[in-house]
């Protein structure tokens, strides 16, 4: 895996990078590129993070516009999706906070993720991945932020881990000590799905997990 | 005979000492994120230790399950073609 870039830049197309500078110019249809390449993917993170749809898409609205204003202060030192994300996230946790959303609780004690867990005899495989999907989404969004956060850009979004640790404005080291921290409340509270798991639920060749052969 | 009775014991304490190496670092191993010689000595371990392969088995299913829940990427869909929309429609209305 050579590019860290969620949505690879298609064959012909400019690069963020260039998009960035002409943006930085005052260009809004080369920024107009910029939100319809990363619009999705950021939509995505919100929403792993939020669980809402709708707070997910305000938030990422949010911080597109946040991004357009302040695009003259972006550094090209970072990637620009890393900047993006960073401000959408912030962007999600300051609307978490004026807004608290029922069960979504901070506290890792409470853990909704074990009652899904409770399981009738013989379900059809899809229900049984189903339901570890629900319990691992419940689990996620149990986990505080800082945790939370790791889990959904490396091990679900696939960035690598420069990209993910840059998003957070943390070193590589601090970054992998949180994800991996995340790892095991998550798989603590969904240990009974995960040993009932097939070994292989969904075979996908085309896009390989973040773990599958690509250790960072 | 002291040395002979406790041979065992040793052993446990061996594999004590591994399992507890190994389990702070299993998350590390599957990711193929520790140096070689730790991959290794890990490697050894799970293959010694139930637990710890119960582990990996949980670890390596908990990330393919994780990866899939993210397999949308790449497909452009209706939301994030409101957000882009909104987004645009406000610029052109503000400026900068």
């Amino acid at each position: 895996m050579t590019s860290d870039a969620p949505s690879e830049t298609p064959p012909g197309a400019a690069t963020d990078e260039r998009l960035v500078e002409r943006a930085q110019a005052g260009d809004v249809a080369a920024f107009e590129q910029l939100v319809h390449r990363h619009a999705d993917q950021l939509r995505a993170v919100l929403l792993r993070f939020t669980g809402s749809p709708q707070e997910a898409e305000e938030a990422a609205q949010e911080a597109f516009l946040r991004a357009w204003r302040s695009i003259g202060r972006f550094e090209a030192r970072s990637k620009f999706f890393t900047w993006l994300y960073r401000i959408g996230i912030n962007e999600a946790k300051r609307r978490a906070g004026r807004r608290p959303v029922p069960g979504s609780s901070a506290s890792i004690d409470a853990d909704p993720a074990l009652e899904i867990a409770d399981r009738r005899p013989g379900p059809s495989a899809e229900a049984e991945h189903r339901e570890l999907e629900q319990a691992l989404d419940a689990a996620i969004r149990d986990l505080e932020p800082d945790y939370r956060v790791p889990l959904i850009l490396r091990d679900i979004e696939g960035l690598d881990t420069r990209a993910a640790a840059e998003t957070m404005e943390l070193s590589e080291a601090a970054f992998k000590s949180r994800l991996h921290r995340a790892r095991r409340r998550v798989r603590d509270a969904v240990a009974d799905l995960l040993d009932d798991a097939p070994d292989d639920p969904e075979p996908d060749p085309t896009s390989p997990g973040p773990s599958d052969g690509h250790p960072r | 005979m002291i040395w002979f009775s406790n041979v065992p014991l040793l052993r446990r304490l061996q594999f004590r000492l591994e399992h507890r190496f190994a389990l702070a670092r299993l998350s590390q191993f599957v990711d193929g994120d520790l140096a070689d010689h730790q991959q290794e000595r890990i490697d050894a371990h799970v293959d010694d230790c139930p637990e710890c392969t119960a582990i990996v088995r949980q670890l390596r299913r908990m990330l393919r399950a994780l990866g899939a829940l993210g397999q949308s990427r790449g497909a452009a869909t209706p939301a994030g073609e409101r957000v882009a929309r909104h987004v645009m429609g406000q610029i052109e209305m503000g400026g900068r």
